[in-house]
């Protein structure tokens, strides 16, 4: 079983990395893979790495759980089987996007690799800039590449390619953006009788706006009792507005498309997707209306109008807050519903810890996660939800052994020897062996119906950014800029919409990318868009609410 | 009608009165090809370093002129306050004996990337060693391990501490001769950046014939220098830095000027 090595030292050596690979199979369970495979898999990534041994890379991810843990934990497993120092630097989202682009832009070697979002393919796809990681493990990286790695295992590999099927990045998390509630509340019976006598129909998950709505006005300023004893005044909804990068995210993750504007279409709208842009064989055509895109339509004016309104439902301290601070905040208690939560915040041990106010006395959630509810310009055929993907993505000036190195990095963080116990940490999983786990089956409760949502194909209608967005660094940062223009009332949101659309298309028409670069369509008149079957929509109007008994709802996720 | 006109004319004067009024700086930049941090196309200065410096003196109310020279040409029309500074030049201390940098700029802070960088660079850049792709050479910090001769372009400050290390140094004045040089001679190295490195890559003369080495050879903030002899007072060069400083701190600015090259 362990191989004899001729010296004193090569023994002792020998026997140490084998302890050391022990200690790891002990600390990575429950895990995917049976003992035997997990060790063969540990074993091949000592042997294969042995010519790097002392050597150092530098990636780099956001700050979310699973990173800090990849961070503390991996990184430090790592360097014990393999002898590969990795300093692995967690930083906001906004600078990763920065930094890569810079990296990729200037030729500055910055870090070997990045945790960046798959909404950046399009980008990647155009500039041509990264490593092609397909192309790597059949040519040069053959070497290094896995045998376990089972890439068919992947529940969404789709994230990471370009049109022709390349896979251009790789995930190592993702997470969907779902609607959460408090069931306890929502199934109480007096809040269901005052619900109905007030609004007309059932208390319930919200299936469109209109319902979100009546509920958010409903709950907010409603004495509630937490299963922990503690009396809140309730918010009727949770939310972020302060002027950053992730104030653009808000938006660019799909919220338009949950309105209803762009185009059916999975994964992404075509020809319109949920960033307003019309998509002609490939090339990006344009974000305004007058284009023929749906940046600045009805439907766009209406979600962020909407985006506005609600604010008023949530506590006031949400115009202070960005993305990294919103997420937890409906563990204190006081929030009935979050139309718009990520769901790796729900790692946070304050969803999940007893005596917390959002978990029962038996030591269950009393919060639920839902489809997200739709606007009046939602269709059946579009994308129902947002879902990111951190993706490993090496920039193509990292080089030869820094590049083998930064692979087998890569590999062993997407390892099915980790996989499982990486999603005990943050709840962001990305194989088909995690969600479908035994350990998972047994312990589903704990996460409201995360794992009834990753099981089921519906899961399919959660998607990234597409391949629609030419380049998502220049134009995220306009997104901010002009939503914050209509938080502060600077702008209505028709005239932030139109900035936004008109500026879009400004930067667009200067790009000058590799292939498929933008070539902006002729300027016609609003009403002939608008008329054309498809994005960009008319005006609608008002929808009647409807809502859904959350365990009849849950039976969508469960078929 | 004359009600007209007179206003006209009054909006005509003020804007003439305006545009005189308004400080000229002039510049110079070395006129070789470094895409995409300067470059000349149809006779005008360009690349994200000029961006730069054009945007945050516009910001201040300045009109810019900007003269292309070769590199030792430039600096001399520094030293002899022809023109008031130079744009896109790294730090050397023979430099600082006729140009004015920033005051961190001899001794930067050392970066979260471990590279030492200017508060007030315009940019940072990594200077690369391109090898023949059938040199097994493998650079991994010793710099006398350099294969000689070392060809850099004209006038780059890492010139002098490429000799410190005994290194023997050819200039030229565009990188492609550089490169020509290494095909013909089939020894030593070039110096370039990763971008001029690739993009010579895709020229068929070029193509898969080179290396380029995985760990930079160094990493160096770039400036907008003054000449000594420049009228602008420290308080005006200090503004221009710092509004150097923030357009390269501004998260959209940067990433927009990025995605046009």
């Amino acid at each position: 079983m362990y191989l004899l090595v001729l010296t004193p030292i090569g023994v002792f050596a020998e026997d140490n990395y084998d302890q050391t690979i022990e200690k790891w199979i002990k600390e990575f369970q429950p895990c995917a893979l049976t003992e035997e495979e997990q060790r063969a898999e540990l074993l091949w990534f000592r042997k294969i790495a042995e010519s790097f041994r002392g050597k150092s890379i530098r990636t780099t991810a956001e700050d979310i759980k699973t990173h800090f843990w990849e961070r503390d934990v991996l990184s430090k497993a790592f360097e014990e089987i393999t002898g590969i120092r990795v300093d692995h630097v967690i930083m906001p989202e906004g600078d990763i996007v920065r930094t890569i682009t810079e990296q990729m832009m200037t030729g500055r070697v910055m870090f070997d690799a990045y945790v960046n979002d798959s909404d950046l393919k399009g980008t990647h796809l155009r500039l041509n800039k990264i490593v092609v990681l397909s192309d790597y493990m059949k040519g040069e990286g053959k070497t290094y590449t896995d045998p376990y790695l089972d890439l068919d295992d992947y529940l969404n590999l789709e994230f990471g390619q370009d049109y022709d099927g390349n896979q251009l990045q790789i995930a190592d998390q993702q997470f969907a953006n779902l609607y959460w509630f408090r069931y306890d509340w929502f199934t109480d019976k007096k809040n269901k009788a005052d619900f109905k006598a007030k609004y007309g129909y059932e208390l319930g998950v919200p299936i469109n706006w209109a319902a979100y709505e009546d509920i958010a006005e409903f709950f907010t300023g409603r004495n509630m009792t937490n299963p922990n004893g503690s009396v809140v005044k309730a918010y009727g909804h949770m939310d972020y507005a302060k002027p950053s990068p992730s104030l653009g995210w808000r938006f660019t993750d799909a919220w338009l498309s949950l309105a209803g504007a762009g185009d059916k279409g999975l994964p992404n709208g075509m020809p319109v997707d949920e960033w307003g842009i019309r998509v002609e064989n490939k090339i990006p055509v344009g974000s305004t209306v007058e284009r023929g895109g749906d940046l600045d339509g009805p439907a766009a004016v209406y979600a962020l109008t909407k985006y506005l309104e609600w604010l008023k439902f949530a506590p006031p301290e949400a115009k202070e807050l960005e993305w990294s601070d919103s997420g937890t905040v409906p563990a204190r208690g006081d929030i009935a519903q979050m139309i718009f939560q990520y769901i790796t915040w729900l790692s946070d041990d304050e969803y999940h810890r007893i005596g917390s106010p959002v978990v029962g006395k038996d030591g269950k959630p009393v919060w639920r996660v839902a489809p997200s509810p739709h606007g009046r310009y939602w269709e059946e055929g579009m994308k129902v939800g947002y879902q990111d993907a951190g993706s490993w993505t090496i920039p193509s000036n990292i080089r030869d052994k820094h590049r083998a190195m930064t692979w087998l990095w890569i590999q062993f963080c997407i390892s099915k020897s980790v996989s499982v116990k990486k999603f005990l940490v943050g709840g962001t999983p990305t194989r088909k062996s995690t969600v479908f786990h035994p350990y998972l089956t047994a312990n589903s409760a704990e996460y409201g119906g995360v794992i009834e949502f990753y099981r089921s194909p519906e899961e399919k209608k959660w998607t990234d950014s597409g391949l629609n967005v030419p380049h998502y660094p220049a134009l995220s940062g306009l997104w901010w800029i002009n939503i914050a223009s209509a938080i502060t009332k600077e702008k209505t949101p028709q005239q932030a919409m139109t900035n936004l659309a008109m500026q879009q298309d400004e930067v667009m028409s200067k790009l000058k990318l590799a292939k498929f670069s933008p070539k902006l369509a002729e300027v016609k008149d609003r009403k002939y868009w608008l008329d054309q079957p498809g994005a960009p929509k008319q005006e609608l109007p008002e929808e009647t609410p409807k809502t859904v008994p959350y365990d009849e709802l849950i039976q969508q996720w469960t078929k | 009608m004359k009600k007209i006109l007179f206003i006209l004319t009054g909006i005509w004067l003020i804007a003439v009165v305006e545009s005189v009024n308004a400080k000229t700086i002039n510049l110079t930049i070395d006129e070789r090809y470094w895409y995409p941090f300067a470059y000349i196309e149809n006779d005008q200065p360009k690349g994200m370093h000029v961006d730069i410096i054009k945007e945050a003196l516009k910001n201040l109310g300045y009109e810019i002129k900007i003269k292309p020279l070769p590199r030792k040409r430039s600096i001399m029309s520094c030293e002899e306050g022809e023109v008031d500074g130079v744009i896109s030049i790294a730090f050397h201390p023979e430099l600082a004996k006729s140009l004015e940098f920033p005051s961190d700029a001899a001794n930067p802070p050392q970066s979260q990337w471990g590279t030492k960088e200017s508060k007030w660079r315009i940019m940072q850049v990594d200077q690369m060693i391109v090898t023949l792709i059938d040199n097994n050479y493998e650079f991994d910090g010793d710099m006398k391990s350099i294969p000689n001769p070392v060809r850099v372009p004209r006038g780059e400050t890492i010139i002098a501490d490429l000799e410190k290390f005994g290194l023997y140094v050819e200039e030229a004045r565009e990188d492609n001769q550089n490169f020509g040089k290494l095909l013909r001679d089939k020894d030593g190295s070039v110096i370039t950046s990763s971008i001029m490195a690739e993009n010579m890559d895709n020229t068929p003369e070029f193509k898969n014939k080179f290396r380029i080495q995985a760990i930079p050879l160094a990493s160096q903030s770039y400036f907008l220098a003054f000449s000594l002899k420049s009228t602008l007072n420290a308080d005006e060069k200090n503004k221009i830095w710092d509004e150097i400083k923030r357009l390269r701190d501004d998260y959209v600015f940067m990433l927009v000027m990025f995605s046009q090259y």
